[in-house]
């Protein structure tokens, strides 16, 4: 009797583990995904890519390519991510794999500064009759990457077209009414060296820069009036022109800094904060 | 045979639960086909992590060296220098230990490097030794120590002599600038120590600055405005002063370039030839 439970224990055993081999594949993917919801990216990565390996009819194909690219994001691999999504989008059996892929893709996009090509994918998808339902999201993710460039006008834009983003749309509103107009700092300072930097608080450094001018300014008319042509010709272009340009360069300079401020701010409470679906 | 269901259903029970390590997919023949691959797709870490993990269940030092491969070529020395020094396979040895030897050139850790010339370990095969002798050759190129040319380019293969034979070229006659020179150069004619050091339109800009300046302090000195005079002369003795100073770090950032340029060099060609490591004919 002891004999007859030995064998069949082996033979359980032994069918259980070669017989349904779609079993092991499936605990594998299970145990990948539990350590892809701990947290253990770099764990999880490997298990799926195990996954891979063994899936000769890929069946997994999508979900492990779309989870890794999803722990490469996490780490912070955006690159990776991306090759990842697009390997998905490979795989995907169904529209809505090849729009969560494309997703996720203009997501990292977003997150790595390539607005570009983040904008030109969303344009692509627009296009898609496939996708024709998705119209929101897609202008949501718009939205997100005007944010990214700093170009928060266009970013109120966008979210004020879609009805769950209006808080988003009030902050870029606000952000963008915050901001300092770098052109029209560089313009008046073209007019009034130094006011550029009054309009963007640096009293100081205007100060300087209107003093600087009116010192050589005059030394250059100066020179003109006494018929020291040369002289005139001289400090206009080693000293007059460079203070005058270097302050047209200063103003511009000055309210690129503010608004780099003002996003950083608005960037950290939305990172922090913000609750909403983020990149 | 008649079984019980109940046994049946708990001995399917036992084999479904006992846990991850039984899987088909992590039995010690699966973990190494995975690692092969790993390591061939140049996912070394992870390829590093299998193989450790073969040889915690094996105790087979071939492993171990794949492991410690695995983790050099990831760049996590350290895990692949303590591996390599474990290695206590007398066929696997010669290179484990040149590939330590190697870890230890990369880190800079010169001392330990040198002590290599004395292991007896690595010297039991010819071709171990004649990758750490390469690997010396270059040290003593890095390190100015005294050089004896042909017994240096002796070990290299014909294919790299060349470009030996370039490095020492550069020892020899590395084209430096003095510094002394250029900043005399530049306090008799401004600039001049800037060109000297090949910094053509710097070496222009100066003379046309110190000059202009110069010139503006006599006119406003002779038209009667003695402060804009005082004011131009003590802008053109800065901009000469300046360009003393300039001349002086001219030379110097030139020589630094000449040896960053010399070190970045030699870098490129032992990334190149991957430090003399062989190609072990892992991933064919």
């Amino acid at each position: 009797m002891m004999k007859k439970i030995f064998f069949a224990f082996l033979l359980i055993i032994v069918f259980n583990k070669t017989l349904f081999p779609q079993d092991e594949l499936k605990e594998q993917f299970q145990f990948a995904n539990k350590l892809y919801e701990q947290g253990k990216y770099f764990d999880a990565i490997t298990e799926f890519k195990r996954l891979q390996f063994f899936d000769e009819k890929r069946e997994y194909e999508f979900i492990s390519n779309f989870l890794i690219g999803k722990c490469y994001k996490e780490g912070a691999k955006l690159s990776d991510a991306i090759f990842y999504f697009s390997k998905a989008e490979i795989g995907a059996a169904s529209s809505q794999q090849i729009f969560d892929s494309r997703i996720e893709v203009i997501k990292s996009n977003i997150l790595r500064k390539t607005i570009s090509r983040a904008l030109k994918m969303i344009d692509e998808l627009k296009a898609d009759e496939r996708f024709f339902r998705k119209k929101d999201t897609l202008i949501y993710w718009s939205g997100w990457a005007y944010i990214i460039n700093g170009e928060w006008d266009k970013a109120a834009e966008q979210f004020s077209q879609v009805s769950f983003a209006n808080s988003l749309a009030d902050l870029c509103d606000s952000i963008d009414s915050e901001s300092y107009s770098v052109l029209f700092a560089k313009y008046i300072s073209y007019i009034i060296p130094g006011a550029g930097q009054f309009y963007t608080g640096n009293f100081l450094s205007g100060l300087l820069s209107l003093g600087w001018n009116v010192l050589w300014g005059y030394t250059t008319v100066n020179a003109f009036i006494e018929e020291r042509i040369f002289d005139g010709f001289a400090v206009a272009n080693f000293l007059w022109l460079r203070f005058y340009s270097g302050n047209i360069q200063n103003a511009e300079q000055f309210a690129l800094i503010k608004n780099l401020e003002i996003s950083n701010k608005a960037l950290d409470y939305l990172q922090y904060q913000f609750s909403g679906l983020k990149p | 045979m008649r079984i019980k269901p109940t046994v049946l259903l708990i001995l399917i029970f036992f084999t479904r639960i006992s846990g991850q390590e039984n899987f088909l997919l992590h039995s010690p023949q699966k973990i190494k086909q995975f690692a092969d691959f790993l390591f061939c797709d140049k996912d070394y870490l992870r390829a590093a992590e299998e193989y450790e993990k073969l040889f915690s269940i094996s105790k087979v030092d071939s492993f171990l060296f794949l492991s410690s491969l695995a983790y050099s070529l990831s760049r996590n020395y350290n895990s692949a220098a303590s591996g390599f020094s474990r290695i206590s396979d007398l066929s696997l040895k010669p290179d484990a230990k040149f590939e330590f030897y190697k870890i230890k050139f990369i880190q800079e850790d010169f001392e330990n490097f040198l002590s290599g010339e004395k292991d007896s370990d690595m010297k039991a095969e010819e071709q171990s030794l004649k990758r750490y002798l390469k690997l010396k050759g270059i040290f003593s190129l890095m390190h100015n120590e005294t050089l004896n040319e042909e017994v240096i380019l002796n070990t290299f293969q014909t294919d790299e002599v060349e470009t030996i034979q370039k490095f020492f070229g550069f020892k020899k006659n590395p084209g430096i600038k003095s510094e002394v020179a250029a900043g005399l150069l530049s306090a008799l004619i401004p600039g001049t120590g800037k060109i000297y050091t090949e910094n053509f339109a710097d070496g222009l800009m100066a003379f046309l600055s110190t000059g202009i300046f110069s010139y503006l302090s006599y006119s406003n000195f002779k038209a009667g405005h003695n402060f804009r005079g005082w004011l131009f002369a003590g802008l053109g003795g800065l901009f000469y002063a300046g360009n003393i100073y300039g001349s002086i770090a001219s030379a110097q950032i030139f020589n630094a370039k000449l040896n960053i340029d010399f070190e970045n060099s030699l870098k490129i060609f032992l990334e190149e030839k991957k430090y003399f490591s062989p190609d072990y004919g892992l991933c064919k």
